[in-house]
């Protein structure tokens, strides 16, 4: 017989979500049971057995295609008008939200300036802590630490343009073809309709990562289109450099919170955890840096992902403050 | 913030056409909708239709939103009720409307059952299960029948179906543990 092993999740409650039966009451139990990632492993020991027993994989759910399918119907959409409901914006959730985070963003460094189109941008930097915020378009850029964009307040009518001086950010922007977006870096410029990618700056080197869809990059001599899984650097004065499939995922976990590891010596999945979380990982033996992991984590607190990772390789946590120190025997 | 995201001030967000909280929203609970619409349908497209029909429903109609309580249970309460419309207007079942129920719980092998694309192996655990709980999880399985449905043609509580599906899905794993990884 099945054993309640969980005070609220029983092995039959789960089971009967696998089969369909849960009422909403108890999927949305489940739902949030599954954010902890220490409920996966009970739930996926049911639920592969349920896949395979009628030979269907696990279903994959694509949640920003079926954001631009359903975005693009809601941009057409009635917006408010009028005076009024422009003044019940103040205190609706978006305006809390670009207030937190454009104003209660300590690290945050709010700058006027007048360049030549007379549009006045704004700038954000980023000192420790990374940051996101969503432009007037919906478009959504994360900054990572120490990094620097300036962006108008209200985008023109015939395009979208922001630059980006210095650092690195990931950027998630919403279609629109009649208004193009634009990143002009110190080497390059990146033009795209609407799509996902990472862009790191540095004053004579600009790196594009593509996560989805399709980007161009140009400068005054030189252009090309990257797409999807292509990894493009760009040096002052130099052609541009196209690697296929160079992509590693984790390079903007720092804004997906999101982290793929597959056989990976744990050396490496520290570089990964370091740069998505603000923290120090250290080892104290060179043999842990040896071990491999192969692993998924979504959403999961740096805590929570390094004991899981302890607990695999059967090391040791010891925590302080905001440095991590594992300790154990490691693999040879 | 995904504290308050299912609560009155989103509703109230939502309502005057605030498409950021619209998309919080939308972000915070897509993913579990869709597995949630998925273990009912079975299909992962459908799955997916089916919840964004009702998010682009909830956004068409967002100035009529009376929602009491969490706007949490609203969304899986409808996500459940849009499956169900969904089943009925397919009539997924009927394709197994001929299958005799006399021929489960006999000893014959019945490939027919089975998805034509799994795993030999997987045919022949199930096949072995022991006799109730085989029965059972054909007809959870492979016929899509709800557990009230089976509970009333087998003159069996629902407790009994959970536990025999649940014995089921413990008996493959262990069995096929090569299998299914």
């Amino acid at each position: 017989m099945c054993m309640n092993s969980n005070k609220e999740i029983t092995d039959e409650l789960i089971v009967k979500y696998l089969s369909g039966d849960a009422s909403p009451e108890e999927a949305m139990e489940i739902v949030d049971w599954l954010r902890e990632p220490s409920s996966k492993v009970r739930f996926e020991y049911f639920e592969k057995s349920w896949n395979a027993s009628a030979a269907k994989a696990k279903p994959k759910f694509n949640e920003q295609k079926a954001w631009s399918k359903i975005g693009s119907r809601i941009e057409t959409g009635k917006r408010p008008q009028g005076n009024q409901v422009q003044l019940s914006w103040w205190a609706t959730k978006s305006f809390k939200i670009a207030a937190s985070l454009l104003l209660v963003a300590v690290s945050a460094i709010l700058v006027k300036l007048n360049l030549p189109d007379n549009t006045k941008y704004t700038v954000l930097t980023t000192q420790s802590e990374t940051k996101s915020v969503i432009l007037t378009d919906q478009s959504e850029i994360t900054l990572f630490r120490f990094s620097s964009i300036e962006y108008p307040a209200e985008f023109s009518k015939k395009n979208r343009e922001i630059i980006f001086s210095k650092g690195e950010a990931f950027f998630q922007i919403t279609h629109d073809h009649e208004k193009p977006f634009v990143i002009h870096t110190p080497t390059v410029s990146v033009r795209v309709i609407g799509t996902e990618f990472n862009v790191a700056v540095t004053r004579n080197q600009t790196e594009v990562s593509v996560k989805e869809g399709k980007v161009l990059v140009y400068n005054a001599s030189d252009s090309t289109y990257l797409t999807g899984g292509l990894n493009g650097v760009f040096n002052q004065g130099k052609k541009i450099n196209v690697v296929d499939n160079a992509i590693d995922n984790n390079v903007w976990s720092y804004a997906t919170h999101k982290l793929t590891f597959k056989n990976t010596p744990l050396k490496s999945v520290i570089k990964d955890l370091e740069k998505a979380f603000s923290c120090t990982i250290s080892a104290t033996n060179e043999d842990i840096g040896k071990c491999k992991l192969t692993a998924t984590f979504e959403n999961d607190s740096v805590d929570k992902i390094i004991t899981l990772i302890a607990e695999t390789l059967s090391l040791r946590v010891k925590r302080n403050g905001e440095v991590y120190i594992l300790e154990g025997e490691g693999c040879p | 913030m995904t504290e308050s995201i299912d609560g009155e001030d989103t509703i109230l967000a939502i309502r005057d056409g605030d498409s950021v909280a619209f998309r919080q929203l939308f972000n915070a609970y897509y993913d579990g909708l869709c597995h949630y619409a998925f273990t009912i349908l079975r299909e992962a497209d459908e799955a997916e239709d089916v919840v964004q029909a009702m998010f682009m429903k909830l956004w068409e109609r967002r100035k009529d939103l009376e929602i009491k309580g969490a706007l949490k249970s609203y969304l899986f309460r409808a996500v459940y009720n849009q499956c169900l419309n969904h089943i009925e207007h397919k009539a997924v079942k009927k394709r197994y409307h001929d299958y005799n129920l006399a021929n489960i719980s006999g000893n014959v092998q019945h490939p027919d059952i089975f998805p034509n694309e799994l795993d030999d192996n997987i045919k022949k655990v199930v096949n072995s299960l022991p006799q109730q709980c085989r029965t059972i999880f054909i007809m959870s399985r492979y016929e899509e029948l709800q557990y009230a449905e089976i509970a009333d043609k087998l003159n069996i509580s629902v407790n009994t179906i959970q536990n025999q599906i649940c014995k089921a899905l413990k008996i493959l794993r262990e069995e096929l543990k090569e299998i299914i990884v």
